[in-house]
């Protein structure tokens, strides 16, 4: 059995949009925590101060990422009927949390990412703050042999199931938007 | 208030000496958590309120998580009590 940390964001039903819409503010969820223990989902902390999403931070002991994630995702599902899942993290990180998922400091991390020499990934998102996908950034730390401190195991099988999900759930969306989308916006 | 486990205990006091406060509820959540600075940058706001369990299966990882979502709030209120301390 190995440990498992990751978090799972799902949006709440809201009973007045119709079904097709997109995930939306609605429904309180502190309504849901008895169904979430009895699901089992008491190895998670429920962070229920957002409106209309829900959060919940695991600790689970599973034999795979794979496991733990799909079971996690089947217990809300059951719990909660008609939510949506929104995010699986770690997926996309900054410096800082590349750093925490390291286990070194933030100055380390910068100094590979300003490096031209290090060859370290591109951001997936650029701006004012870079967004890499950690399990890029982790197969390089693994791979590096200037980086003393590596990742472990079980946060590189979760952050690889993550890119997997969340892109699916990205895509998903997209194809809503488009079929939600009132007009195209091609100029005449 | 008390919460019955002593390590789980350790980490509402934790928080409440941080400036957390601390609703009782009743069902299987033994109270909710919600922080000072409930702002909604932070981790979405969605971490600004926390269930806390009366009865987990396994208490000690349970402290544990709990402990994490409560120093990861992204102002510095609690890192700054830490190394005052």
């Amino acid at each position: 059995m190995n440990d498992y940390e990751f978090t799972l964001t799902f949006s709440l039903p809201a009973s007045s949009l119709p079904a097709s819409s997109l995930p939306a503010s609605g429904g309180n969820p502190e309504a849901y925590l008895d169904a979430l223990f009895e699901a089992g989902c008491d190895d998670a902390v429920i962070g229920i101060g957002g409106v209309g999403s829900i959060a919940l931070d695991y600790g689970r002991q599973a034999e795979s990422a794979a496991s733990a994630v799909q079971g996690a995702i089947a217990q809300v599902q059951l719990a909660i009927p008609g939510s949506e899942f929104l995010e699986l993290k770690p997926d996309l990180v900054g410096i800082t949390d590349i750093a925490e998922l390291a286990n070194c400091s933030r100055q380390n991390i910068r100094k590979f990412v300003t490096d031209s020499k290090a060859l370290f990934p591109q951001p997936s998102v650029s701006g004012s703050v870079p967004l890499w996908h950690f399990y890029e950034v982790a197969n390089w730390l693994i791979n590096n042999s200037r980086v003393k401190s590596k990742p472990h195991p079980e946060s590189i099988e979760i952050s690889k199931i993550a890119f997997e999900i969340n892109i699916a759930a990205q895509r998903k969306r997209f194809k809503r938007s488009i079929a939600e989308a009132k007009a195209d916006y091609t100029p005449k | 208030m008390k919460h019955p486990n002593k390590e789980i205990n350790k980490v509402v006091q934790h928080a409440l000496s941080n400036g957390w406060t601390l609703r009782v509820a009743n069902g299987h959540a033994w109270g909710v958590l919600r922080c000072p600075k409930n702002k909604a940058d932070c981790r979405c706001g969605r971490f600004c309120q926390i269930s806390v369990w009366s009865t987990p299966k396994n208490p000690g990882n349970y402290a544990k998580r709990l402990k994490k979502s409560i120093d990861g709030c992204i102002y510095p209120i609690i890192k700054l009590y830490e190394v005052k301390k």
